[in-house]
């Protein structure tokens, strides 16, 4: 008899076994034969894997240092070859003779890193806010979304500028005061999330079944108000890229001698009469960077729940 | 309707209170807010004077006592560069951006508004997908880069217009294209998917039926009911571009309250860019106010929520 239950436990094990594999394939083989599909999202997320292999090794990428100078030499244009060193500069030199190709390849890292950081710092602390708002609501939800309120009304650049001239200029401080307002979104978004989640059966279920504040938050509640933030998160980290290039462009951002795009442009602004590629080339890598963001991160949306089409 | 109007009301003063809490903590953030405001190489008893002269040495909550008492009547003190009320400095710079702001949104409806709607009503063409794909670049470039290259190419290579400050039309012009840029691409999207929804409606297939000419079906039926999503938009990117005009102001050295405030930050010039903010804050919280209550208006449903 047992012999028996058990061989059909194991057929019907197989046979679910089975059924679970040809329904519903691994996340990520459906991700990977999503995005294959979506040639526009496989475009941006080829740029995005070459540009982050750029900012990962620099060195492979640029073809002299970001710092070395030349001032006899100054600003040339695209394609010049200096005639005592035959060395190539491919998109020219700035005003001090440094090559401005090696300067944009450093520039990814800052770009890059600020871009990611900020969205996974600001992203944690408003879902934690949206969480904790939503779930206790009363008076805790007053406070919290006041709080919001207040951080909306800055003026986000210039509080973001000021941050960053109080605190001294560097890459932490820079992370810290983009992160400081940006949170926001992401706590509004979740609470409202949270509000509806909250009353439905499984978490009543799951306090009945004695679980404190905290396991019913993050086991019952988090992982069924997560998608819609972090489809915002991903959709974020452009903005965020083209945040930091205007608080170096401002003269604000990580200081020199660490090259950034923003910077980079704020000294183009100076020559723009005289040297453009200045102006040219590192803005065109901050769009080339942020579209490749934008086009994955719509791609992303569609694939999480593409009833999310509204967020951007 | 009126129970609202009075919530609202409260809850932006209470906002704004807040703003005013943050604005005077931006300072103390350090814990020394004398060593900030002097210059990196001020000697030990310079610094010392100076937490004297600025009563630094109270307990914080008297200092946010005095703060919030001048805040009340407008007066942030005075400007340690120029001599002069910050808050004066600021106010004389407003018409200034006022003007960029709105010539910036202005710029933005003229060329939104027919591109949203013409999307939506030849979708899949090739008007859809250039716009869809000009809103989609537009999102992605530094709006401060745009207004280098529109520099670059109508300014100093063809020479069709002053390349910074202010004074006619033609100096206000690539200002507000490209303090414009993001509302532009924003109000092309949001006005494109409230027009797909729209001309979905019953009201707008009887309009059709009635054998109305399809201009007016689009123009008047479909877009005034596609267009109040589109109100709060607006709002939104007033706000943000009056606060936002700091980059564009700094490319084209307009003389506005962006310039100023960065100047005051280069220059640790604090009574000036708490002035700023708090004037900044003031009017984002303000434009919402006023939007929240025409929206509303507009729909009555709003106010019993």
């Amino acid at each position: 008899m047992s012999g028996n239950v058990t061989a059909v436990e194991a057929r019907a094990a197989e046979y679910v076994d089975l059924g679970v594999a040809a329904e519903e394939p691994a996340w990520w083989r459906r991700a990977g034969a999503s995005l294959l599909h979506n040639k526009v999202a496989l475009a941006g997320a080829l740029v995005l894997f070459f540009m982050s292999a750029v900012a990962l090794f620099p060195d492979a990428f640029s073809p002299y240092s970001p710092h070395e100078q030349n001032p006899a030499m100054g600003a040339r244009p695209p394609l010049y070859q200096n005639p005592e060193t035959g060395r190539l500069h491919v998109f020219g030199t700035d005003a001090i003779g440094r090559d401005l190709l090696s300067r944009i390849v450093y520039g990814a890292q800052v770009s890059l890193t600020v871009g990611l950081t900020t969205v996974i710092i600001s992203g944690t602390i408003g879902v934690l806010i949206g969480l904790i708002s939503g779930y206790y609501g009363g008076w805790v939800d007053s406070v919290l979304m006041r709080l919001v309120d207040i951080f909306l009304a800055f003026p986000f650049v210039l509080l973001a500028l000021s941050l960053v001239a109080i605190l001294k200029p560097s890459l932490a401080i820079v992370i810290f005061a983009i992160s400081v307002r940006i949170w926001v979104p992401y706590a509004r978004l979740v609470r409202g999330s949270v509000l509806s989640v909250k009353e439905m059966e499984f978490v009543a279920g799951g306090r009945a079944a004695g679980l404190g504040p905290a396991a019913i938050m993050f086991k019952y509640i988090l992982p069924n108000v997560l998608a819609p933030a972090v489809v915002v998160a991903t959709l974020s980290v452009g903005r965020m890229i083209i945040i930091e290039a205007s608080l170096s462009f401002l003269g604000l951002g990580v200081p020199p001698p660490t090259p950034t795009w923003g910077g980079i442009l704020a000294d183009g602004r100076n020559y723009i009469d005289t040297a453009w590629w200045i102006c040219v080339f590192p803005g065109l890598a901050i769009m080339l960077t942020v579209l490749s963001t934008n086009l994955l991160g719509d791609w992303f949306r569609d694939f999480i729940d593409p009833r999310l089409k509204g967020l951007d | 309707m009126w129970g609202y109007v009075v919530r609202r009301c409260l809850q932006s003063l209470v906002v704004l209170k807040g703003v005013l809490v943050i604005t005077f903590l931006m300072l103390h953030i350090t814990g020394d807010p004398a060593s900030v405001l002097m210059p990196e190489d001020a000697q030990e008893d310079e610094i010392a004077d100076l937490r004297r002269r600025m009563g630094f040495n109270d307990p914080l909550i008297v200092q946010y006592g005095r703060f919030f008492v001048s805040a009340l009547r407008f007066e942030f003190g005075i400007s340690f560069r120029q001599g002069e009320p910050a808050m004066k400095l600021v106010l004389d710079k407003v018409p200034a951006t006022a003007e960029l702001a709105f010539a910036a949104i202005f710029i933005a409806l003229l060329i939104s508004i027919p591109a949203g709607v013409i999307s939506a009503t030849r979708r899949n063409s090739i008007w859809d997908r250039s716009s869809m794909l000009g809103a989609l670049l537009g999102q992605s470039m530094p709006n401060f880069w745009l207004g280098l290259i529109l520099l670059l190419v109508f300014a100093v290579w063809l020479n069709l217009v002053p390349s910074h400050g202010r004074g006619t039309f033609s100096h206000l012009i690539l200002p507000a294209l490209t303090a414009g840029l993001y509302a532009t691409a924003r109000i092309t999207r949001v006005l494109r998917s409230g027009m797909l929804d729209v001309l979905g409606e019953d009201y707008v297939r009887t309009a059709r039926s009635k054998g109305l000419r399809e201009n007016v079906v689009v123009y008047q039926h479909a877009l005034k009911n596609a267009a109040i999503p589109v109100v709060t938009v607006i709002g939104l990117e007033l706000g943000i571009v009056l606060g936002g005009t700091v980059v564009t102001e700094t490319v084209f050295a307009w003389p506005g309250v962006g310039r100023l405030t960065v100047n005051a930050i280069l220059n640790d010039d604090f009574p000036v860019v708490q002035a700023a903010v708090f004037f900044l804050a003031f009017m984002f919280i303000f434009i919402n106010l006023v939007v929240d209550l025409l929206y509303a208006w507009l729909d009555p449903r709003i106010s019993y929520k």
